[in-house]
């Protein structure tokens, strides 16, 4: 039976002051099963989340207020990739502005890859997903500010 | 135990009717779900589920892409495909074999051949089985509609090649409407299926729907379990099903038991089928079509055998033998189903999704209840209207119709307009309780 795991809140606090101190946006700790993740928005209150190692990692991040966002969802089941291959370059990261059309991300099934592209011009907020994991039909890819 | 990780390409009660066969056996469980399903009880019941697709059947529970990246994504080593959606078209068995998935059901080759009507009837004729009177291959041309037509007589029926369940299909019961139904048959075949072949066969109306379940393992080892009688249908949608068939004797069941084996042998068949026919006035038997998956109905095979078809399946699509012979098959005493859809049978069974209010199942001896329905459950509209089979069995036909009527006053579905007032009024009905049923039952102003 496994042992519960319990947050040394000592730790936690030296955590949140290592983000602080560096001013980063976010640092994720993995060790023996368990995983913190500690983001900072702009000017909101530091949000935690904490999980047992599972594939899927949604948090609700805090948006930083009044834009409208959107989601872009996964049309197909399979495996999420961030690059053509893995010695390549993501195709994109946070902060890139894309045009409708380009190509986002790969989702690999049965062995062919699918190039997921943008519908619509926007700015990649969040990346919602890890380079590998596994979607299915609307899982939540990436969060976008539309700029046209 | 035969796999470890099965995928239900299906939905509603089929989806659960597998799962709990494979909880039995150990075996780990995937569902697979459209956004319209998101709180259908088959994602709660698996052990993993995968949503593939928006409600549109055509892009979830028809992608072959989407169900096949599902079991890929979830190491599943093998698929059900239940009954309708992929089960008898051969993509989904065809695409298992290209990516080392097995498939819980007969092979593609066999799917495909009994999924031609025309060629099916043309291999079972050779097997002994006749097939109901009518055209021997595809009819190419009005002219060669007519001379089949008059060599059976009117009235006639023309039928697509492809599909079955009621799509492409017209009655002709007389010159002017036989190129009428001709042309509408071959569009409508052309649309749904991508081909325009159709057949014809002489409209038997006052006959009675038979089918025999077959068992067949991959040594070429075959057994039949029995008869089912299945002839209150509407819209050639079965209604009620009983087994054995009141009117059959053992001989008889004895002597189309022995064909049919000799058919499926005939064409290499393996894990379960049902063979269908229509038997007229005089006992004589007529092959329908034949069904290569799992059945509704299954359910008063398994009354009556003590059967798990499911897990018989399973274990056979692992490659395991048969185990047993003919002579080790027995039946004991008289099953029936009565499908529960969400529909009004006072309004020609106008379908009636929405939620379910308040939801009270039956029990007590003899009777089984399949349902994924729960108290608050909404009733999606876009999928079929089966929610619930409630199956009685009793040592004589007798004791099962008593029980059936008693578990009908028991069964609570509000909220939904539903077909248990009319399986109530059945269960009364004079000419159901002499057992003689056909399948112009319904036809003709002669419904209770």
């Amino acid at each position: 039976m496994a042992e519960k795991k319990v947050i040394d809140l000592e730790v936690l606090m030296e955590i949140i002051k290592i983000l602080k101190d560096n001013d980063l946006s976010e640092i994720c700790i993995e060790q023996n099963g368990v995983k913190i993740k500690v983001k900072q928005e702009y000017a909101q209150p530091v949000s935690i989340a904490h999980h047992a190692v599972v594939p899927a990692v949604h948090e609700e991040a805090v948006g930083s207020g009044k834009e409208k966002l959107d989601i872009i969802s996964a049309p197909l089941v399979g495996t999420f990739y961030r690059s053509p291959s893995p010695d390549v370059e993501p195709y994109v990261e946070v902060g890139d502005e894309v045009e409708a059309g380009q190509v986002l991300c790969i989702i690999e099934a049965m062995k062919m890859m699918n190039e997921i592209t943008a519908d619509f011009d926007c700015e990649i907020v969040e990346i919602l997903v890890k380079n590998g994991q596994q979607v299915e039909y609307n899982t939540p890819l990436f969060r976008v500010r539309p700029t046209s | 135990m035969p796999f470890n990780k099965i995928l239900v390409a299906n939905r509603g009660e089929i989806a659960i009717r597998i799962m709990r066969a494979c909880k039995e056996m150990g075996i780990r469980t995937v569902a697979v779900y459209s956004t319209a399903d998101v709180n259908s009880m088959h994602v709660q019941y698996a052990d993993e589920a995968k949503c593939i697709g928006p409600g549109d059947k055509s892009e979830s529970y028809l992608s072959l892409k989407n169900i096949i990246s599902a079991a890929d994504i979830t190491n599943a080593d093998a698929i059900h495909p239940g009954a309708g959606f992929l089960a008898e078209v051969p993509h989904l068995a065809e695409a298992c074999r290209d990516h080392n998935i097995t498939f819980i059901g007969p092979s593609p080759e066999n799917i495909e051949l009994m999924g031609d009507k025309v060629k099916a009837r043309q291999i079972m004729s050779k097997a002994g089985i006749k097939p109901i009177p009518g055209s021997k291959g595809v009819i190419r041309n009005e002219k060669e509609a007519f001379k089949i037509a008059y060599k059976v007589g009117y009235p006639v029926v023309i039928k697509s090649a492809a599909g079955g369940g009621g799509i492409g299909i017209r009655e002709a019961h007389n010159d002017a409407s036989l190129v009428n139904s001709f042309r509408i048959v071959q569009g409508e075949a052309k649309s749904a299926f991508g081909r325009s072949d159709v057949y014809l066969e002489k409209l038997m109306e006052h006959a009675r729907h038979v089918e025999f379940q077959v068992l067949a393992d991959k040594s070429g080892n075959v057994i039949h379990l029995g008869e089912r009688e299945c002839s209150i249908q509407r819209r050639k949608q079965k209604l009620i099903e009983e087994t054995p068939c009141p009117t059959i004797s053992p001989k008889t069941r004895e002597e189309i038991g022995k064909l049919v084996i000799k058919a499926m042998k005939a064409i290499k068949y393996s894990s379960v089928g049902t063979v269908e026919f229509l038997m007229d006035e005089n006992g004589d038997f007529y092959f329908l079509e034949m069904n290569t998956r799992i059945q509704v109905e299954h359910t008063i095979t398994e009354a009556v055998t003590g059967l798990d078809l499911i897990k018989e399946q399973i274990r056979l699509a692992a490659g395991e033998k048969l185990g047993f012979r003919q002579g080790d098959v027995s039946f004991s005493g008289h099953a029936i189903e009565c499908r529960i859809n969400a529909e009004d049978p006072d309004k020609d069974f106008m379908p009636s999704p929405g939620t379910v209010e308040v939801f009270h199942a039956p029990g007590g001896p003899g009777i089984r209840f399949d349902s994924h329905i729960y108290t608050g459950y909404k009733i999606p509209p876009i999928y079929d209207s089966l929610i619930a089979k409630l199956i009685a069995h009793g040592r004589t036909r007798e004791e099962a119709i008593s029980r059936m009527k008693r578990s009908l006053n028991e069964l609570i579905i509000s909220g939904v307009k539903t077909t248990i007032p009319f399986h109530k009024r059945m269960m009364e009905d004079e000419r159901f309780l002499r057992g003689e049923v056909y399948v112009d039952y319904l036809l003709g102003g002669k419904a209770p």
